[in-house]
Parts: structure tokens; sequence; C-alpha cells
């Protein structure tokens, strides 16, 4: 049993290298018939976080209390969660969305789970200069340890979402119920996420949520991190990575015996 | 040296979207929890093939024939290993590249020669290995004005000719064949199957199927009726 994980890990590992080519050729054909290119990985955050910015400052929303200013916090919010809700997006539709290339070319299968990391986390990292940039303008200095930190950080955060990724794709190919109801799940959980506020705002049924959901903890240690506002290492914290590594290892095993099956059926 | 070996294959397909629901459910919960994975339902498969061997040897070059739906394509990618047989075993002495149509891994959005070294990445190629051949594939192809067009504007034709060359130019051992010689032009089919002819004598092993290759027949070393 241990020896198949195993096994599923270092196939996952193999993919790496073709991962970063298939990565590169589809960030390089996502942009190509577009005049604002790869603007657009930043232009809907960026206009996710007005919203929520305006909506505070209308008085219609109370994020609880924060330590920094609201829009740099909802957008550092809104990055990370982007960051999770692609990941699992585009490994739950790789059954779907990568038929062509799975039905046609007999590749190693575990290059399409990596280039869908690395989308993702290359989007990522372009944002991450964006708030950087933000945080200057409004005078909060993160120091070089917090940056090294911040990006350590994103690694469980990676992994939960890679693990929900291959539940949810283990079984889009045999059902297309998946990917179909994935959006709604996503936006959903997102409002049950402390993402455009803050976790300390616990009140009745989503303060609740918020305690079980392990991704806040993960999110809001992340995002204090970088704010340098607080580096407790919670018990919530240490389950929720313990969490996210058990899932990542056993759900890759599905997904991997998952992709055979799937593939005579797209 | 057989390059191709295909012992007592079966495979079967379920026939209804959800027998082909429950079916998959019922196959991925058997292999996750180690038991034998669960028969099908005979009422809701459709059978294609059952005990099927062959055997291709390296420079042979062999025609699969049969009517539409007969499962020629599910063998090509059986031998392919994109699919695998239900039973049986298929074992494979040598690279081998899939000629289906509109095949290849090629991107609609890139350049006739963005994907030579695209696909070449997919099946292993080095970008060094790549630059040795893009010109003889470019040259061959008679592609050489449109090679860096987007695919998109590609016909189905122009898709193949590049297709092919790359499969003739990129070393594989066995190559399979389906049916996309009948998309292209006859005089490239012709300049197509000499080059074939030049690489069974490097013992490269085709497998080409078919329903209508009977104009040429006697190229063929070996002609298997599904």
């Amino acid at each position: 049993m241990i020896k198949k994980r195993f096994l599923a890990l270092k196939w996952f590992l193999s993919g790496f290298k073709l991962g970063f080519s298939i990565c590169s050729v589809n960030f390089k054909t996502r942009y190509r018939q577009s005049f604002l290119g790869v603007l657009w990985a930043i232009i809907n955050p960026l206009l996710f976080a007005a919203v929520f910015f305006f909506l505070n400052n209308a008085g219609v929303i109370n994020p609880g209390n924060i330590d920094v200013p609201y829009p740099l916090y909802t957008f550092a919010g809104v990055m990370l969660w982007s960051l999770f809700s692609s990941i699992i997006t585009k490994i739950a539709g790789i059954p779907v969305y990568s038929s062509d290339i799975l039905t046609l070319v007999n590749l190693n299968r575990a290059a399409l789970i990596s280039a869908q990391i690395f989308e993702p986390l290359i989007e990522f990292l372009i944002k991450f200069i964006l708030l950087l940039l933000f945080s200057i303008i409004y005078g909060v200095f993160p120091s070089s340890v917090s940056f090294l930190l911040f990006l350590l950080s994103i690694i469980p955060i990676i992994l939960f979402a890679a693990a929900l990724g291959f539940l949810l794709g283990a079984f889009s190919g045999i059902t297309r119920d998946i990917v179909k109801a994935l959006p709604l799940f996503l936006n959903l959980l997102m409002f049950l996420t402390p993402v455009v506020y803050t976790t300390l705002f616990r009140k009745g049924f989503l303060g609740f949520v918020s305690t079980v959901n392990p991704v806040s903890h993960m999110l809001d240690f992340s995002r204090n991190l970088i704010f340098n506002t607080s580096f407790d290492i919670t018990f919530s914290f240490v389950i929720s990575v313990t969490v996210s590594i058990l899932f990542f290892v056993e759900f890759l095993y599905l997904f991997r015996i998952s992709l055979p099956i799937s593939v005579e059926r797209i | 040296m057989d390059r191709v070996i295909i012992d007592s294959i079966s495979k079967s397909f379920y026939s209804s979207f959800k027998s082909i629901m429950i079916g998959g459910f019922k196959e991925l919960f058997s292999i996750y929890f180690g038991k034998n994975i669960l028969k099908m339902n005979k009422n809701h498969v459709v059978e294609v093939f059952n005990d099927f061997s062959i055997k291709i040897a390296e420079g042979e070059m062999v025609l699969i024939r049969g009517e539409n739906g007969r499962g020629k394509t599910t063998l090509l990618k059986m031998i392919s290993g994109i699919i695998a047989p239900d039973a049986g075993k298929i074992k494979l002495n040598g690279r081998c590249f899939p000629l289906f149509y509109r095949g290849g891994g090629f991107r609609l959005l890139l350049s006739g020669r963005e994907n030579i070294y695209f696909s070449g990445k997919l099946f292993g190629l080095s970008k060094r290995q790549i630059n040795l051949i893009i010109d003889k594939i470019i040259d061959f192809s008679g592609l050489r004005k449109e090679i860096d067009r987007p695919l998109r504007t590609y016909s189905d034709g122009m898709y193949a000719r590049l297709l092919i060359s790359f499969a003739i130019y990129s070393g594989f051992e066995i190559i399979l064949v389906d049916e996309l010689l009948s998309v292209c032009d006859k005089e490239f089919r012709k300049k197509a199957f000499t080059e074939f002819q030049s690489l069974l004598e490097n013992n490269v092993s085709f497998v080409i199927v078919s329903h209508n290759e009977d104009s040429i027949e006697s190229v063929f070393s070996k002609i298997v009726e599904i």
C-alpha cells in the first residue's frame, strides 16, 4: 500500500521537466490572441479586490479588525485564493480539458499535473510582485525573512489544492458533473474562507466553518507572514499542513489510477 | 526481432453513457481497494477484440483492414499505450509514434515550426535533436512558406503532412498510421510511401490501419482483416 503511494509520488516528480515545457506553451498560447496579454493575470484579482475595497469603504461589509490597509489585505487574500482555486480547477479539469493530448499522445501524464500547477504558480509570482509594489505605496515594508517564509508558506496551500484537484479529477473523467459543479463549489468555499475578512471575525456558522476549514489557517498564516503581523504556528495550522500532505499523497495515487479509466471515457 | 508482440488481447467498451459512468466508478473503486476489476454487465458492453494476437517484425509494414467501428484505431491506441487492453499483453521493442488524425499533440495557436519543437519535447526529443531534423521535416512536408503560420490556418491535409514528416525524421522504430494518409493529396501519399520504404530498410516497422488501401496492397508484408 505504501509502495504504491511512493511510486505515485515518484511518477509525479518524473513529470516536472516536460510539465514545464507544456506550461510554457500553455502560457504562450493563452495570451497569444489577446491585446492585453499577460496583464489578464493581474486584472482579475485587481478588480476583485477593488470591489471589496469599495464595499468596505461604503460600509457594506465589515472585515473585522486588521492591522494593514484593507486593499492590501484583500489583494493578498485574493492572490492566495486564486492560486488555491486555479490549481484545483486545472487539475480537476485534466481529464476533460486535456482530452486531445490524453487520447492521441502517449506522454508521461504526470507532466500534465506539473503543468497545471506551474501555470497558476507563475501567475501568482506576477501578482506577488504587484503586491510588493502596493505594499511600498502603502508604506508597509515586509522584511526579507518574511518574503522567504511567505514563499515557503504557500507550499501547503499548493499541496492541499492539488490534493482536492486529484480527488475531483479522479471522477471528472467519468462524470462531467464535477467540472460543472466545481466553480459553484469554489465560489461558496471562497466566502466561507477568510479571503476578504479576518479569521478574528468568528461568529456563528461562519466562525465554525472558518475553524474547520484547513484553507483558512494556511491562508491566514501566509498573509500574516507577508505583513509581519504575526508568526504564530498554531495547532490548527500544523493540523492543516499535515492533512494537506496526507491528502496529497493519497489522492495523487487515486488520480493516477483513475487516468487510464478516464482516457477510455473521453 | 519482433518490434510489436500482441498476445491474446481483449477489449470491450461500455455502450451507453449510464454504463460508462457506473462502470467507471466500479472500476476505479475496485482498483483503489485492491479488488479484482468488477466484470462488466454483458448487456452494456461492445466487444471489440477477443483473444487477438499478432507479431510485427522489424522492417515490416502491416496493414490492418476493416470496416468502420471494428476497432482499428483502438488497436493503434493500445499498441501506443494510450489505452490498455482488458486482458492479454502488448510488448514493444522500440519507441513508438502514433499518427492519428489531428494528433501529435500539436497546438492550433502555435506555428508549424513551434509545433515541431513542442511535439518533439512531448515525444522525448531534445532541442538539439530537433534542430538537426527540423529543416528536413519542413522540406519534406512542403510547407516551407507556411511553417511560421499558426496551425489553425492549416488545412487537414497540411496538418497531416507536417505530422507525417515529423514522424519520418524523428527516429522512431515503430510508426502507427491511422487513416491519416487518406487526408493527404495523391502526390504526398506517394512521396510518404517511398520514404516509408526506405525506413523499412532501416528496420522501422509500420502498422497502418485503413479501410481503403487496396490500391497499394503490394507494399504491405502482411494484411490483417479485423
